[in-house]
């Protein structure tokens, strides 16, 4: 205690040293955060590949969206699409000819006209095969494209698809033929990485690879030039640095994890905005392994969960306890009669000794001599993943299972995902702005990556592409919901929500991160 | 001289094509193929046909020489995750590295050898003491955690030093503006190496200020800067030489965990991102890039090294 006494005196006058010291220095450097109000800063990942032709990853996306018109772009409310650089669009009676009408004032950055030969061109180069197009197999239903005339353009699909407005324009920027004719498109470093062209809001300025990648209003966007004058996407990989610097206002706008909610909300500089997102976290289960074949025991795996104390501790709350997999931002397609199912674990024991499993000797489930025993595979580095997947673990070792977790690095699970080597694996599934899910639940897609294959399922999805008839693909997708409902892929965790920490003064188009950077027009600071 | 230089020029294609092999063989074998040909809408066949395209599908032995023909034809060929050529997307990062890993050499050159010294001076002394203290807490603090904490304390509680980047996002490029930025990973990358070379120069330094030439200069009544300084420093920064030149190839192999915490844009976040993405043209180059700067310093050390002391250059 004396001793405590004797120092205080001299630790205050270090502390009167200390803040002379920072009075100093901040005399001489000038603060670091006074920036004019008219400028914008994201963060990204990575650099980005800033052609929307082959970039797939966080970093390229979002600019590619921010950077470049497509067809159609999703609304604010309804996620249906809406015109971008396509003022209207019809299909024909049979539901393979989509006709779209060009937006006729429109011009390249460097003042060349936007025609419908550069619709047809994109289009084209996606889907030779010789680009190496990721965006290839989403779009290969385009049989060919066709130029009516300089603002009409035409499709030939191979079927009916009835989302066709969302699907051709999803990630699908419209990108120059006159600049891009004729090079190979992979080895287009000059477009790919430094100065690209659009036909969008935003101009680029100047690239500092690894650092910063700089934009300025275009002033004769058609669509009319944007408020905020500059906006610069920062490379910033490590999450950490992107919360420090919205606290130091260096940076305007970030998704950010549930666990930064804390460290934020005490920022008077920094508003949070929670968006629902376009997908679900889930932990699913081969259908077609023994443990799991038996819809009894997928069910079990539901109800032996407690998904709301995730949500709570897990998510902070953040996220919407899941139904099935279509997530409640499609309200028109989202079955609301569905409840969720509770956390029952008794019901759960129920139904695994309805399905034959009871407790062994060592006290794990057995049937037929087999033990209920399986691995959980989980990417590595994204935090509230990991813990998810811990409490499952807990939990259906209370089910009296016996549970492991692998965790491996993203190039590593994603090659055992597409292998279909999972027996159980969590995992986020990101949709278009569709709630077609055919490529997660049909047989034989790559992303169907735990062999679901239910006949009506497959069926109603292929009814629910067939038609454009949005009331039509209502009914369909309220009863695809019913029927997985009964026999689940896995676990539907939660619909997450897209935190996004900005600027106080920062008013944005309230959807997820990407999509919001597709009406990046229309964000503004206060009093714009 | 000549005849030493030409052994090491042979020595360095040598050791560069055994790195090549090395890198290549366990870039290839490792788990996880390149995330391009991750997207939920690809198929199968489209999947097979880029592996295809990229050349994925042949024997390893073929894919190598194929590397090596276009090596020689002086292309580091183009990156998968980046569609740009290699050359561009290394040549764009590496002179950032250059700059931040010469300052902290600099820096931590600088103040290692002078704590050094003042250390030898006064061997088991308070001062002594807590110069080890400083260095081996700058050695043991985790270079992520003590960059987040300088973060937290200059960027966020007192607004003076910008958190990440090479220079002002408004573009100035004004000395003092610029240098803000170095501040941070500076100290982090300095205090990394700080307790190295201040514990080498303190030993080295007072091996020599035993032996008996400096004994015979103080006899001789020199003044003690001048004996300290000239007569035993000289002698002791042969070792000393060594561990430099470890650190500054450190520092210009890439500084990853700093060059993450501070958004920095040189090759070792690029080599993180090339890693992560399984980015096998761009993981190569960078090796390549870094194996040869590597063996080129060391080659630069070992000559200052005969110039430091004649006895080497005699054997």
């Amino acid at each position: 205690m004396t001793r405590s006494h004797e120092t205080r005196p001299r630790a205050q006058r270090a502390g009167w040293r200390g803040g002379l010291l920072a009075a100093l220095l901040l005399a001489l450097l000038g603060t670091a955060a006074a920036q004019p109000g008219t400028v914008l800063r994201l963060a990204i990942p990575a650099d980005p590949l800033m052609n929307p032709i082959l970039g797939t990853d966080a970093a390229a996306v979002p600019i590619n969206r921010f950077f470049f018109n497509a067809l159609t772009r999703p609304d604010p409310e309804t996620f249906e699409p809406r015109p971008d650089l396509a003022t209207s669009w019809e299909v024909s009676e049979d539901g393979l000819t989509w006709t779209f009408e060009l937006v006729d004032n429109a011009t390249w950055h460097d003042g060349e006209p936007f025609t419908a030969e550069d619709v047809k061109f994109t289009y084209d180069t996606i889907l030779d095969p010789n680009n190496n197009s990721p965006r290839r197999s989403a779009i290969a239903v385009i049989e060919s494209v066709e130029v009516v005339d300089d603002y009409t353009v035409r499709f030939h699909l191979s079927s009916p698809l009835g989302s066709f407005p969302t699907i051709a324009s999803y990630n699908v920027g419209i990108v120059p033929r006159h600049v891009l004719e004729g090079q190979n498109i992979a080895e287009a470093t000059e477009f790919n990485t430094r100065h690209p062209i659009s036909t969008g809001p935003y101009e680029i300025a100047s690239v500092t690879p690894g650092s910063q990648y700089e934009f300025v209003a275009n002033p004769d966007y058609f669509k009319g030039a944007p408020p905020i004058e500059r906006v610069i996407f920062k490379v910033l990989p490590d999450v950490n640095t992107q919360v420090a610097q919205l606290l130091s206002g260096e940076l305007d706008y970030a998704v950010v994890q549930p666990t930064n909610l804390p460290a934020l909300q005490r920022s008077n500089r920094v508003k949070i905005q929670s968006v629902p997102y376009l997908g679900f976290e889930h932990i699913s289960f081969n259908y077609e392994h023994p443990l799991f074949s038996d819809p009894r025991v997928r069910l079990a795996m539901i109800y032996g969960l407690d998904r709301e104390a995730i949500i709570q501790s897990v998510m902070g709350g953040e996220a919407v306890i899941g139904v099935g997999p279509i997530p409640p931002v499609f309200p028109w397609a989202f079955d609301d009669e569905l409840e969720p199912v509770p956390y029952d674990p008794d019901r759960a024991r129920e139904l695994l000794a309805e399905a034959g499993w009871t407790p062994g000797p060592d006290g794990v489930l057995q049937k037929d001599g087999e033990r209920f025993a399986f691995e959980i595979g989980v990417d590595q580095g994204n935090p509230t993943r990991e813990r998810t997947t811990l409490i499952a673990q807990q939990a259906y070792q209370a089910l009296g299972m016996d549970v492991g977790v692998r965790v491996d690095e993203w190039p590593v699970y994603v090659q055992k995902l597409l292998g279909g080597e999972w027996v159980a694996h969590a995992g986020f599934w990101v949709l278009p702005p569709d709630p077609d899910l055919t490529n997660y639940y049909a047989p034989g897609q790559a992303f169907n990556t735990v062999h679901y294959d239910n006949p009506r399922v497959t069926e109603l999805l292929e009814a629910g592409r067939a038609t454009s008839d949005q009331a039509e693909r209502a009914e369909i997708y309220k009863e695809l919901q019913q029927v997985m409902y009964e026999d689940p892929p896995g676990v539907v965790l939660f619909y997450p929500q897209d935190i996004q920490a900005m600027n106080a003064r920062l008013t944005t188009t309230p959807l997820p991160f990407r999509e919001a950077l597709q009406w990046v027009e229309q964000w503004r600071y206060e009093g714009q | 001289m000549v005849r030493f230089l030409i052994q090491r020029i042979v020595g360095t294609v040598v050791v560069l094509l055994l790195v090549s092999i090395g890198t290549f063989v366990l870039l290839h074998t490792a788990p996880g193929g390149p995330t391009v040909m991750i997207n939920p809408n690809l198929s199968p066949e489209d999947v097979e046909r880029i592996r295809a395209n990229l050349g994925l599908d042949q024997p390893l032995p073929v894919q190598y020489g194929r590397w090596l023909t276009t090596l020689l034809r002086g292309d580091l060929g183009t990156s998968l995750q980046f569609g740009a050529s290699v050359r561009s997307l290394i040549g764009g990062r590496l002179p950032n590295t250059v700059y931040l890993g010469l300052v902290a050499f600099v820096v931590s050159a600088i103040f290692g050898i002078l704590l050094g010294v003042v250390s030898a001076l006064r061997p088991r002394s308070a001062l002594d003491n807590v110069i080890t203290a400083v260095a081996f807490a700058g050695f043991s603090l985790p270079p992520f955690w003590l960059g987040l904490t300088l973060i937290l304390l200059f960027s966020v509680t007192l607004g003076v030093l910008p958190s990440s980047g090479i220079r002002p996002s408004d573009g100035s490029t004004g000395f003092l503006a610029v240098a803000k930025h170095f501040v941070m990973p500076v100290i982090v990358l300095g205090l990394l190496n700080l307790a190295e070379i201040t514990r080498y120069t303190r030993s080295s330094m007072i091996e020599a200020l035993r032996a008996d030439f400096v004994r015979t200069a103080r006899a001789k009544g020199l003044p003690a800067a001048r004996v300290v300084f000239v007569h035993a420093l000289r002698n002791s920064l042969l070792p000393v030489l060594t561990i430099l030149g470890i650190v500054l190839t450190r520092l210009l192999g890439g500084t990853v965990v700093t060059e993450t915490v501070f958004g920095w844009p040189g090759i070792g976040q690029l080599a993180i991102q090339a890693a992560s993405t399984r980015d096998y043209p761009l993981m190569m180059g960078l090796t390549l890039v870094v194996a040869f700067l590597v063996i080129v310093l060391n080659l630069v050390v070992d000559l200052l090294y005969a110039v430091a002391d004649p006895r080497v250059r005699r054997t």
